[in-house]
């Protein structure tokens, strides 16, 4: 267990640096770029938590999905004079504020919790998975296709450009 | 494994705050994505072997993260075609005068 405890330490560290980051950079091209670490330092932290299939799923559609799409609006709505996009920040106070209190709090409410280490299931994880989707949780596999669906046919109409006529 | 709590309340302040702080909509967006895997991270590291429960809902939650940001980014891209601008306090009017 010496390995695990060690490399989730580092790849918290990197999140964490990624996570500040964003909040800093004010160019927008680097803020996704690092959202890109963020999200592949989770996905082995969730691999190092013997969630193999989350970690697999957050690699394939976090990073290789939703980063492209981000970096494509990006790309798309660059202003015409050619600069790359910045970002101002306003309400910094206000912000801060809540922002602390909601970790304080959290901190606060988690302070007290005691987790008993996972270690590797009995079962496959992916095949554990598997039989969770088909069972218990068939009614949400499906409705996440209807939701899935609904979403696209949406996207498509709001992003296309109205008829002139 | 409890700093990995303590990590995880971090990284969902750091999103609120980038939501809240930001003015841009891409950024506001990104903030979102950031308390969700927050969120994600927290159903991970609760869940127990045996049963599957919180990893179902981290594939659930990743599953509507994607209908969100879809969704979000073309209303962004419809913004931006209108107003010619992603920040959203230029964004005042919702009916073309």
């Amino acid at each position: 267990m010496s390995l695990p405890a060690y490399w989730l330490l580092i790849f918290e560290g990197i999140a964490a640096l990624a996570a500040v980051g964003i909040l800093i950079f004010r160019n927008v091209l680097h803020a996704a770029l690092s959202l890109i670490v963020l999200l592949l330092c989770f996905a082995a932290i969730y691999i190092l938590l013997y969630a193999e299939f989350v970690g697999v799923s957050q690699i394939l559609i976090y990073a290789g999905g939703i980063l492209i799409l981000i970096l494509f609006a990006i790309m798309l709505t660059v202003r015409l004079t050619g600069k790359p996009l910045q970002v101002n920040t306003h309400n910094l106070p206000g912000g801060i504020l809540i922002a602390a209190g909601s970790l304080a709090i959290l901190w606060y409410a988690l302070g007290g919790i005691s987790l008993s280490p996972t270690g590797p299931a009995a079962q496959d994880n992916t095949q554990a998975v598997g039989y969770g989707l088909m069972t218990d949780f068939v009614a949400p596999f499906e409705l996440a296709g209807v939701l899935l669906l609904i979403s696209l046919v949406g996207a498509i109409i709001s992003a296309s450009q109205p008829k002139e006529d | 494994m409890e700093n990995l709590l303590y990590f995880s309340a971090f990284i969902f302040s750091t999103g609120l705050l980038v939501t809240i702080v930001k003015r841009n909509a891409i950024v506001m967006l990104l903030g979102i994505e950031l308390m969700l895997n927050a969120a994600n991270l927290n159903l991970v590291l609760f869940n127990r072997t045996g049963h599957m429960d919180g990893q179902m809902f981290a594939l659930f939650i990743i599953l509507v993260a994607v209908c969100e940001a879809a969704v979000g980014m073309a209303l962004v891209l419809q913004m931006y075609r209108h107003y010619h601008t992603t920040l959203t306090d230029h964004i005042s009017e919702l009916k073309e005068k």
